[in-house]
């Protein structure tokens, strides 16, 4: 290991166990006041939870990235600007006046823009300028916002009475660096920077940058108007994002896509009104993807670079305890029950529901959390699902197979003592609530699974003993027969979906074989 | 007896020497209210500022320039420039104003290196004739009561038209804008440095002299030509091939948004023009010497050969960058507060400017960015001279010195 990087990493425990002591305190820290210049940052709980938590994340990246990188030639270029990055988050994340909020917004943007174009090529490029410049149009909104608002109101993060429609400007602002709908390019288009680099932007630095700006202005979205708008953007990021995410090849823009669609999540918590309730998610999202990424990396490193998913082989045979701490990694990201993704998943899910909103966008909304389960099975089944040639190059380090265990064991348990410890959600209740249908549905799916399968047994051994072998084998000698018994098939099974009345009749008419072969492709793509 | 005078003067004509000794005569100025009898006074901390800043500019050429022609005509230029953003009345400003024109112009023809720099002279002369003489016609017109040289009375607005239009031209405002690009590649990188950070701010101190005379009388018209010269501008630089002639139309953006802010004529709006002049003199220098940096190692100044500058030197690329995202705006420099504070103004006056000034920012970040793209990435090889890259610090420095506001505030 690299003997700054040791010393960083020394600079960063300790700074984390600051931290850790910190949060009983409300602490604001004025330095250089001028009346623009004047840098002034608090802290308060949340930030320094995030800050916490990016203090982690940034610990195991920097580490991971002696990994990654190792004997790069650039090191020193990448990891002056990977410090700038991290410096300018902690900086918008305790920030309390508007040169420190705009100047540590333009570096973020700037800095990953260096950061994207570290591998010097075409690719790496384009994404880095198409990341600079929607960052920039963030930029340009920030600057009207906070022109057009500063002089009407006193204390910096609470003038809500006073901007009226500028606001608006602050939720485009934010939806630019979090990447949402109408915005949302940039994000996979910056997977072309390095691995560790894309862990720390899209786990808790660049992404999340937007919502951490939305969370400190939570006063001035709370405005009907607004708020359903951020609902919808965030509805439909989630949205698309998911279906996205379900036919890229690219499997590191996989994850990223799952990036965005989890900030879309958020967005749509904020967008409800619970900011902190978002904050949590985006909290225990930023650890367990952070960690994700890493694995990710892990196997990238381990195919040469290679990072579409038809070209991945022989991954089931890296290390178990990689996939494991994968497995896990994708468990918080679907919320399964006691990992951290399930406390802050399974709250925003009940709020939401219990909302009454348009059907269309509960309709929405429900389905791009199942989708969830989609994109991480689908990522499982092509990392590990592939045994056929060997063209990998298996670099195990013992380093490397205990690096992102902290980032686990964080994930899965540190929401859940957050909870305990400070949500006041009284989570006895969570988890009946929980595990009660869960049962009851577990149940209803297996039974119905067994009765299936026995049905379906009972009538393969039918059709294949008793239909077949009488009916079709001594009916094929007769042409006539055979005729018949199409047409019988034909009629029949064609009235039968007629009457089912879910599907309208023009549906299957329009198409008339065709529906057929696209019910079997669905059932296949179920299976 | 009085030859050896002369020749005991000569000294002063060693760079290092003029540089000294302009340094000190500025420090002189700052002290006196006026000085040397009313011929030169010292009105206001913003012609400090843009003193300062021509002396930065002098700085550079002379620890980087090895022609010594170049480096004298320069020095005349930079004095009298000097004695421009100091005059008495009026008509000493007009005649450093039209003496600012002999050494460039010797400059371009007498360094330039391809034949179009006759062209671009006569461009450069006539562009000038017919838009500065008509300035001695409104002089003579007008009565002043006090001599010091501030147009603050009221005149009708033709009156106003006439004398802008000299300024105009040195802005250089759209219209009247072509010499600038013609002159910038034909002159010796020294002589565009000089050009884009000095000359222009000629035309924009001289602007602001004369501002209180445009009374709010057809307001909107300027803005309007503010905003043309942006827009178009910017969209001109997307498309140079030429990257020099790419920072001449960014340096007309910049120059049409300084307008923009100029007629505002509020007391904040004309803080955050100086400022403005300020962050474009030093950035726009620094891009015409990094350019020519690149020029003299390859040979061409096109885009497409402006490449890999990562891989062959590290300094360059990291200068270059800051360099250029200075030229966009970005924070901390001082271009940022100064396009913050201008942004905030504008706003204030109406929020129709919105998009306008959505699309100058956007684009005009989007060419910098373009430029610090292709060029950084590559790999290739070009033996720059490093020594020669780090000469350009001091006037980074300057560039992200954002504690020139406190002068204001």
């Amino acid at each position: 290991m690299n003997i700054s990087i040791f010393l960083i990493c020394i600079i960063f425990l300790l700074g984390g166990l600051s931290v850790w002591l910190l949060p009983a305190f409300k602490i604001g820290i004025y330095l250089l006041e001028w009346d623009f210049l004047s840098l002034k940052f608090n802290f308060y709980f949340n930030s320094i939870l995030f800050s916490f938590i990016l203090f982690l994340v940034t610990f195991s990246v920097l580490v991971f990235s002696t990994y990654y990188l190792n004997s790069e030639l650039n090191f020193n270029y990448y990891y002056f600007v990977l410090i700038v990055f991290v410096g300018s988050m902690f900086s918008l994340n305790f920030s309390n006046s508007i040169f420190t909020m705009l100047l540590s917004w333009d570096l973020l943007g700037i800095s990953s823009f260096f950061l994207v174009l570290f591998y010097n090529n075409w690719d790496s490029c384009s994404g880095a300028m198409n990341t600079a410049l929607t960052n920039r149009l963030g930029g340009y909104f920030m600057f009207v916002f906070f022109g057009l608002s500063v002089f009407s109101g006193y204390y910096f993060l609470s003038f809500s009475m006073f901007s009226s429609y500028m606001s608006l400007l602050l939720l485009l602002t934010a939806f630019t660096k979090s990447a949402q709908f109408p915005f949302s390019s940039w994000l996979p288009k910056a997977m072309s920077a390095p691995t560790p680099v894309s862990s720390l932007v899209h786990s808790s630095t660049l992404v999340t940058a937007g919502l951490i700006l939305l969370m400190n202005f939570n006063n001035l979205v709370l405005q009907k108007d607004f708020i359903s708008f951020v609902l919808i953007i965030g509805l439909f990021t989630m949205f698309f994002s998911s279906l996205a995410s379900l036919v890229e090849e690219d499997l590191k823009k996989v994850v990223a896509l799952s990036t965005l669609s989890q900030m879309g999540f958020s967005m749509v918590t904020l967008g409800l009104g619970l900011s902190f309730i978002s904050f949590i998610h985006l909290v225990s999202h930023a650890l367990f993807k952070s960690c994700l990424f890493m694995q990710v990396g892990y196997i990238i490193h381990c195919s040469f670079g290679q990072q579409d998913g038809r070209n991945y082989s022989n991954n089931g045979n890296l290390p178990n305890f990689i996939q494991l701490q994968m497995l896990v990694t994708l468990f918080c990201l679907c919320g399964l029950i006691f990992s951290s993704g399930a406390v802050s998943k399974d709250f925003i899910l009940e709020l939401f529901f219990s909302n009454n909103y348009m059907i269309f966008f509960s309709l929405m909304f429900f389905v791009s959390v199942f989708l969830t389960f989609g994109y991480s099975f689908r990522l499982w089944k092509s990392f590990f699902l592939s045994f056929n040639k060997v063209m990998n190059h298996y670099s195990s380090t013992v380093f490397m197979n205990f690096l992102s265990l902290l980032l686990v064991i964080f994930s899965i348990s540190f929401l859940w003592w957050l909870n305990f410890n400070l949500l006041n959600i009284p989570s006895l209740f969570l988890y009946a609530d929980f595990s009660g249908p869960l049962v009851f549905l577990f149940m209803m799916i297996f039974l119905s699974f067994m009765v299936l399968k026995m049905l379906f047994k009972e009538l393969t051994y039918k059709f294949l003993v008793d239909y077949l072998a009488k009916n079709s084998i001594y009916k094929v000698k007769n042409l006539k027969f055979m005729d018949l018994f199409l047409n019988n098939v034909n009629s029949k099974g064609y009235t039968l979906f007629l009457s089912t009345g879910i599907l309208k009749n023009y549906y299957l008419k329009s198409l008339n074989f065709n529906s057929v072969v696209v019910l079997f492709f669905i059932f296949f793509m179920i299976c | 007896m009085l030859e050896f005078l002369f020749v005991s003067i000569l000294w002063l004509f060693k760079p290092v020497y003029f540089l000294l000794f302009s340094v000190i005569f500025s420090f002189l100025i700052f002290n006196n209210f006026s000085w040397g009898g009313l011929f030169l006074v010292l009105d206001s901390y913003s012609f400090i500022l843009l003193i300062i800043m021509s002396l930065f500019i002098l700085g550079i050429i002379v620890i980087s320039e090895k022609n010594n022609n170049l480096l004298i005509l320069s020095e005349i230029l930079v004095f009298i420039c000097i004695i421009f953003f100091i005059p008495s009345n009026m008509m000493m400003l007009y005649m450093f104003f039209e003496l600012s024109m002999f050494p460039i112009l010797v400059m371009i023809l007498g360094y330039g290196s391809q034949i179009e720099k006759i062209n671009s002279s006569y461009y450069l002369m006539f562009y000038a004739a017919f838009c500065s003489f008509p300035f001695l016609f409104v002089y003579f017109k007008s009565n002043f009561l006090m001599a010091f040289s501030y147009y603050n009375f009221i005149i009708s607005w033709e009156m106003f038209f006439i004398l802008s239009l000299s300024f105009m031209m040195k802005f250089p405002i759209y219209f009247l804008h072509l010499w600038l690009p013609k002159a910038h590649v034909e002159a010796p990188t020294t002589a565009s440095m000089l050009l884009a950070g000095l000359l222009l701010k000629l035309g924009t101190a001289g602007f602001l002299r004369i501002l209180g005379s445009l009374s709010f009388v057809h307001n909107n018209v300027w803005i309007l030509i503010a905003f043309l010269g942006m827009i178009l501008g910017a969209f001109c630089c997307v498309f140079q091939s030429d990257s020099k002639a790419l920072a001449a139309y960014s340096s007309v953006t910049h120059m049409s948004f300084l307008l923009l802010s100029l007629v505002f004529i509020t007391m904040s709006s004309k803080i955050s023009s100086v400022m403005l002049m300020l962050a474009h003199g030093y950035t726009s220098t620094l891009m015409f010497y990094l350019i020519g940096e690149f020029y003299h190692t390859s040979g061409s100044r096109m885009i497409y050969f402006m490449s890999s500058f990562f891989s062959s030197s590290m300094i360059l690329g990291i200068l270059f960058s800051v360099v250029f995202l200075s030229n966009s705006g970005v924070p901390p420099s001082l271009s940022f507060l100064s396009e913050f504070l201008v942004i905030s103004n504008g706003l204030l006056i109406s929020k129709s400017m919105f998009l306008m000034i959505f699309v100058y920012f956007v684009i005009s970040f989007y060419y910098s960015l373009f430029l610090i793209t292709s060029s950084l990435m590559g790999k290739g090889f070009y033996n720059f001279n490093t020594w020669n890259v780090g000469f350009s610090a001091p006037l980074v420095m300057m560039m992200y010195n954002v504690f020139w506001l406190s002068v204001f505030y």
